[in-house]
Parts: C-alpha cells; sequence; structure tokens
C-alpha cells in the first residue's frame, strides 16, 4: 500500500481544513475577528449528511443546497451581528456557535444528540476535495487582488478613513461576513460526506481555537497562509508521531510568537526570506545599486 | 424553593468571583484573557496537588492558589501581552485575545498532562462537612464559607477600586490611558498589580468549583469562561455591580430552567440574551457609554 491509500484520510481532513481556515481568514483580513463560520460548518454538515442519508441527492446538488441554506442563514444572523464592532462583534459571533453548537446536541432527530450521525454515504473523494479547495483559491485570489484588495485592507485599517474614501463599508463587511460562511458550510459539507460520520463535538469551542490558531500562525493576511497553517498544523501530529502535548504546546507558544513578533505569518516570513534571497541574487558581486533593488524586490514580494 | 435559591446564591458567588477578574483586565487594561478560566482550572489542579498527600487546611489552600495564580497571571502579561501594548493600539484588543488563545493552547495541554485528562476531587478532610439547619435549609459548612469568600472578596475589590489610590489610578486608565499617564500613572506597575488580582480571583473561583462540584478536570475551566463572558456583556465591561448582577442573574436563570427540566436548553438562552443585550445595549447594562470618533 502506497503512502497515499495510508494516509488518504488525513489528506482530506488537510483539504476540509484549509477551507475552514481559509473562511477565517476572509473575515478577520477585514478587520472581523468571526467564529461564526466554524457554526456555519456544523450546519452545513448536518444538512448535508440528512440530505445523503434521507434522499438520493447526487454531491452536486447536495453542495449546492448547503451552499444557499447557509448563505441563507449566515445573511440572516449577520443583519443584526454586523452592527457591532471589535470584541464585541468577536463575542457575539461565539455566542452564535455556543447557540448552533448547544440546539444541534439538543435536536436528536435531526442531529443525532451528542453522539452524532453515523453510516453516512461517502459521496465525497479526494478529487472533489481538491476541486473545492482549488475554487476556493481561485475565489479569495480574485478578491485580494486589484481594487477589492485594497477596499479590504482600508477597511481594516481603519473603517472611519474607509467610508470617507467612498468604499462600501457595511456592503463588503456583509459580503464577506456571507461568502466565510458559505465557504465553511461547504466544508463541513464535505467533512460529511467523506469521513461517514458527524456529530456537534466536530465544531464546538475548541475546533474554532484550532483553525484560529492555523489561519494566525499560517498568516492572516492571505488566504495563501490560512491554507499553509490549515497544512502545517493538520500534519503536525503525523510529522511528529502523535506527540501530542508538545504538539499543542508548540500551537500555543507559535501563535504567541506570530501575534507578538511575526504579524504576518509564516507566510509573511517566508515571502520576505524570498524577497531577501532574489535582492542577494540580482545584486551579484560587487554592485553599488545593492540597496535599490533589495527594496524593490522586498516590495514586489510584498504585493 | 429555598433550597434551590440557596443553591443559586452559592453558585452565583462563584461566577461572581470569576468574572469580576476577567471583568478587572478587560475594563482597565483591555485584555480579554481567554486563559482566565485556564488559570482557574490551574488553581484546582493546584490545590488537588497539594493536598494528594497531606491535608491541609482550607485558609492556607486559599492562601497559596491565590498566590499562585495571581503569580501566573502576572508571568502571562509579561511573556504575552506586553509586548503587543508597546507595538501600539491598532487592532490591540483582537491581537491581545488571540495570543491570549495561544496561552489557553500551553495551559490545558500542561492540564491534560499533569491530571492525565481524569476527572479528580479534593479530599474531604480540608473542609468540615457539617451540616447547619436554618430555618428549613440545608446548609452546608462549604456553602458558607464559599458565601464569605465570594461575599468577602467582592467587597474588597469593590473597596480597593472607589477608595484606594491604586484603584483610583485604575479607573483613570479605564477612561482614558493617555491622559492617564500624563497625569503621571505608571503603566508599568499597574498592570502586574490589575494581572494579578484577576489571576488570584480565578485561582479562588477554580479552587472553589473544585470543592462545591467534587471535580477537577483539565477542560474545567472552559464552560466557566464562556459564562463569565455572557456574565460580563451582560452587566457591562469593568463594572463590578454590573458583574455581580450579571453573575447573579445567571445563576439564578440557570438553576430555575435545570429545576424546570429545561437543563439542555440552559446555555441557549444565555447566549441567546448575550447577543440581544449586545444588540440592544452594547456597553451592558451598567456599562459606561462611550464616545467614538466617526
Amino acid at each position: 500500500m502506497g503512502w497515499f491509500e495510508a494516509n488518504e484520510a488525513l489528506v482530506q481532513l488537510t483539504l476540509i481544513n484549509m477551507m475552514l481556515a481559509a473562511s477565517l481568514q476572509v473575515t478577520l483580513n477585514a478587520g472581523m475577528l468571526s467564529l461564526a463560520p466554524v457554526a456555519a460548518w456544523g450546519v452545513g454538515g448536518f444538512i448535508a449528511a440528512n440530505l445523503a442519508i434521507d434522499t438520493q441527492l447526487a454531491l452536486g446538488p447536495i453542495l449546492l443546497i448547503v451552499a444557499v441554506a447557509v448563505a441563507a442563514g449566515a445573511f440572516l444572523v449577520a443583519l443584526p451581528i454586523l452592527r457591532l464592532r471589535g470584541l464585541a462583534f468577536a463575542m457575539a459571533t461565539l455566542a452564535v456557535l455556543l447557540i448552533v453548537g448547544s440546539l444541534s446536541v439538543t435536536n436528536r432527530e435531526w442531529t443525532g444528540g451528542s453522539l452524532g450521525l453515523y453510516g453516512i454515504p461517502v459521496l465525497t473523494t479526494t478529487g472533489a476535495l481538491v476541486v473545492g479547495v482549488v475554487a476556493v483559491a481561485l475565489v479569495l485570489a480574485r478578491i485580494e487582488r486589484r481594487e477589492m484588495g485594497r477596499r479590504v485592507e482600508v477597511l481594516r485599517l481603519d473603517e472611519a478613513a474607509a467610508r470617507t474614501l467612498g468604499v462600501a463599508v457595511d456592503r463588503i463587511r456583509l459580503a464577506l461576513f456571507v461568502l466565510a460562511a458559505t465557504i465553511a458550510g461547504v466544508s463541513g459539507a464535505l467533512s460529511a460526506l467523506a469521513f461517514n460520520n458527524f456529530s456537534s463535538q466536530n465544531f464546538g469551542f475548541d475546533r474554532a481555537v484550532t483553525t484560529l490558531a492555523m489561519v494566525v500562525i499560517g498568516g492572516t493576511r492571505s488566504w495563501l497562509g490560512a491554507f499553509l497553517g490549515a497544512f502545517l498544523l493538520t500534519f503536525s501530529p503525523y510529522w511528529f508521531d502523535q506527540f501530542d502535548v508538545w504538539n499543542k504546546v508548540a500551537y500555543g507558544a507559535m501563535m504567541i510568537a506570530v501575534v507578538g513578533w511575526f504579524p504576518d505569518g509564516l507566510l509573511g516570513l517566508l515571502r520576505s526570506g524570498i524577497g531577501r534571497l532574489r535582492a542577494a541574487i540580482d545584486r551579484g558581486p560587487g554592485t553599488g545599486t545593492g540597496a535599490t533593488t533589495a527594496v524593490a524586490a522586498g516590495a514586489e514580494a510584498r504585493s | 424553593m429555598t433550597q434551590q435559591a440557596l443553591n443559586a446564591v452559592v453558585l452565583g458567588g462563584i461566577y461572581t468571583l470569576f468574572a469580576l477578574g476577567l471583568s478587572l483586565a478587560w475594563g482597565v487594561l483591555r485584555i480579554l484573557n481567554l486563559a482566565h478560566g485556564a488559570i482557574a482550572t490551574w488553581g484546582a489542579i493546584t490545590a488537588w496537588l497539594l493536598t494528594k498527600e497531606r491535608v491541609l487546611p482550607l485558609w492556607l489552600l486559599v492562601v497559596i492558589v491565590v498566590l499562585a495564580m495571581g503569580t501566573l497571571n502576572v508571568v502571562i502579561d509579561q511573556l504575552a501581552f506586553r509586548r503587543l501594548r508597546r507595538q501600539g493600539t491598532e487592532q490591540l484588543e483582537t491581537r491581545v485575545l488571540l495570543a491570549s488563545v495561544g496561552v489557553v493552547t500551553i495551559l490545558l495541554a500542561w492540564a491534560e498532562q499533569v491530571t492525565k485528562s481524569d476527572t479528580y476531587s479534593l479530599p474531604a478532610g480540608i473542609f468540615s462537612s457539617r451540616i447547619y439547619e436554618v430555618v428549613g435549609v440545608r446548609l452546608k459548612a462549604l456553602d458558607i464559607v464559599i458565601l464569605v469568600l465570594s461575599i468577602g472578596g467582592m467587597a474588597l475589590l469593590a473597596h480597593w477600586i472607589r477608595n484606594s489610590r491604586n484603584g483610583r489610578a485604575l479607573r483613570a486608565i479605564a477612561c482614558d490611558p493617555e491622559t492617564a499617564s500624563l497625569m503621571g500613572i505608571n503603566h508599568e506597575v499597574l498592570t502586574p498589580v490589575t494581572m494579578f488580582v484577576s489571576g488570584g480571583l480565578a485561582g479562588m473561583a477554580g479552587l472553589l468549583i473544585a470543592l462545591a462540584f467534587h471535580v477537577v478536570h483539565a477542560y474545567m475551566g472552559d464552560p466557566l469562561m464562556l459564562k463569565a463572558i455572557a456574565i460580563i456583556i451582560l452587566g457591562g465591561i469593568g463594572s463590578v455591580a454590573g458583574a455581580v448582577v450579571g453573575a447573579y442573574a445567571l445563576a439564578f436563570g440557570e438553576t430555575a430552567m435545570v429545576a424546570n427540566d429545561h437543563a439542555s436548553l440552559r446555555d441557549v438562552v444565555a447566549f441567546a440574551f448575550v447577543v440581544l443585550i449586545l444588540l440592544v445595549k452594547p456597553t451592558g447594562l451598567f456599562g459606561r457609554q462611550t464616545v467614538e470618533r466617526q
């Protein structure tokens, strides 16, 4: 048996975590610390699980239904919650996550209670997950580039300034909030359809914290950072031989270090490293204009 | 009925101690320390480790736990948060929150390691197990201890904030950190003091929970943390009166829900209430109105 067959579940989990991490990054990059996508992840998973068990629908229609339902739900939740800012906003999204978690334990027929649902038909393949991840990357890359990226950046730095510059602040916040929930909902649906079971244990406060760690460690400025963090944190137990305690201590320490010392995360470190390397190559031996090329290459790598 | 009310009063006392510590750091220093729950857990674990082989009197345990957890909180602040404060105020609250998530991860992993993810309880010998009958209500000696400690703690904290020189300085920082430091208030001294008091309160709450519910385990602080956030949002950030009212409201609400067979919906109601309060009056029932730059 090859490496891939032996570790397919781990690869699938990584792909699912990449999507979930990207959904937290989308809002965090606009200055909104939102845990609501984790709730959407759970709702999406339960909708998909029930559809797969009760109907003969194929993967495509199920994902479509999940996306529409979760987006509509996120829209309704967003209307009141987006009035809040900063920590109050973060706490309200935490409350949403906890309410959804509690309700999913209480509604036994629909969610299987605290045990969760088992025997969900496996409708996803690793290939489908890869397609999902690529689609997410394409959408987010489109948002990060050009005018939209600049708008989001101004919004993160100073909302009042963004308004005076004519940025449609409310519309962008709403759109990003709903987009994040939709991505997370689809990711949850894929998870339910990949692993044959789904329970409310899968999207508690714990999961929110781990996913947040992925985004922060990888880098909050870009979807690529979220992907990088999700990849590293999902795979690290495999590399470090399941040595659980030290793994967690390492995440914690990395998180503190990144927030305090490297605010752009590992992705930022990588990029500045590549920038310096390129500058060193461009400079060549003994030229006088090294400093300017270094700055130019650095700026290019950062943009 | 009276018995239920008494249980709610005792529970409210513990919630208050825990929430006050969180509220103090949040209101004065703008530190929403998610590690507060893990510090309560460690307060309980410290007591458990100390009493594993010998029986210590309760007062000594309280003193040790408060000092140890206060110190731990100061160390956490110096290692993880101090640098963030120095980097300026842009998104400070969110960045401190994220760093505290890192702290939680470490403290919990360590707690799992020490307790091997098992549940323990503190030995019965450290406090009197006498039961008093007062007007038809059964009052355990432990209930009295909890009430005395929580009400004493509240009174002491309120007195400290209201009447002492340091307390006045704290209120000044909470109002306007920049002007306060122009008036000669030294953050470098007051921040550790505040974090020490906050950590001590968390440790004491953890110890009392361990005594009242006979449990010591690695995750005991998590539900406490979520409740405290609800309490503070309900009462208003940084307000002692608000934390007390919020804690008792939650304790009575929970007890009533459990008494009426709605135990599973307990948390849903609490957090739905939080969302409602945030929407109607984001500063909480007792919070100050803040003026924001437009």
